[in-house]
């Protein structure tokens, strides 16, 4: 696990760095995601991320996602685990068409502790077992 | 659809959703036509997606499971209510008493998709805030 600031973009993104898990925990993947106040799901992964750890195998009910502008756009929902350094905490991956980017929304942000402080380009993350 | 050089007629067009596009369409100073390729154009773009046609043969099989659970959830909520279920291959696998047992099982035993649910969840399809930035190709 680690936090950080990406400097690819400009203003510069909150990024953490965490392990994915199936439900079953038998596969895995680590991923980069831009941590996302604005989303209110665990994370969102593209759907070869999502296909490649199986979680169709473990879906919901879709879901309607809505953007800022109120555009909206159909999610499908699975149970996901993310690993902080050996911390399990489950949540919620979503998916759909197109998605291209990894987020982590305030789902996951609610279970543990961040500090950001952009200035000084640093990040403190904490997960309590 | 008929096309006819540069003029295309399309039938059963709503008619409100017509009239508000033209609304808006007027207030950007826009063509109707310019409206009508950018829809196109996003349209074509989600389907441009690489792994649509995975999307495509989930779909199919989570329209064949979601007919299962509409049907049956009501009565399990009744029955089961706590436990977890699981749908695939158009019929229920089984209802488990834990999380991990029913993930487990549609894994070894389920490939094109499967429901694994906390019986007595909204089965709805509610609205989710997404952020931004949220990117199509």
């Amino acid at each position: 696990m680690k936090a950080y600031f990406s400097q690819s973009e400009k203003p510069k993104v909150p990024m953490l760095d965490v392990t994915v898990y199936n439900p079953p925990l038998n596969k895995k993947v680590r991923l980069n995601f831009i941590i996302d106040t604005g989303f209110a799901g665990g994370i969102l992964i593209p759907l070869d991320t999502y296909v490649s750890l199986n979680l169709h195998l473990f879906e919901s009910t879709k879901k309607v996602g809505k953007l800022a502008t109120g555009i909206t756009i159909e999610l499908r929902v699975s149970k996901a685990i993310l690993d902080f350094d050996g911390i399990k905490i489950p949540c919620h991956a979503y998916t759909s068409l197109g998605v291209s980017k990894n987020l982590l929304g305030r789902e996951v942000l609610e279970k543990i502790k961040l500090t950001c402080i952009p200035k000084q380009d640093k990040m403190l993350v904490e997960v309590d077992p | 659809m008929e096309v006819m050089g540069k003029l295309v007629a399309i039938k059963n067009i709503d008619r409100e959703l017509y009239r508000r596009v033209k609304a808006i369409a007027s207030l950007e100073e826009r063509t109707i036509g310019s409206i009508i390729n950018e829809a196109l154009r996003l349209w074509l773009s989600l389907r441009m997606d690489k792994m649509y046609d995975h999307w495509l043969r989930i779909e199919e099989a989570y329209k064949e499971n979601y007919k299962v659970l509409v049907e049956k959830y009501d009565d399990l909520c009744k029955k089961c209510k706590g436990k977890y279920l699981v749908i695939c291959n158009g019929k229920i696998l089984g209802i488990f008493n834990d999380c991990k047992e029913a993930t487990l099982n549609a894994y070894n035993k389920c490939s094109r998709h499967a429901f694994v649910m906390k019986i007595g969840d909204s089965i709805k399809e509610e609205e989710i805030e997404l952020g931004f930035p949220v990117s199509f190709p």
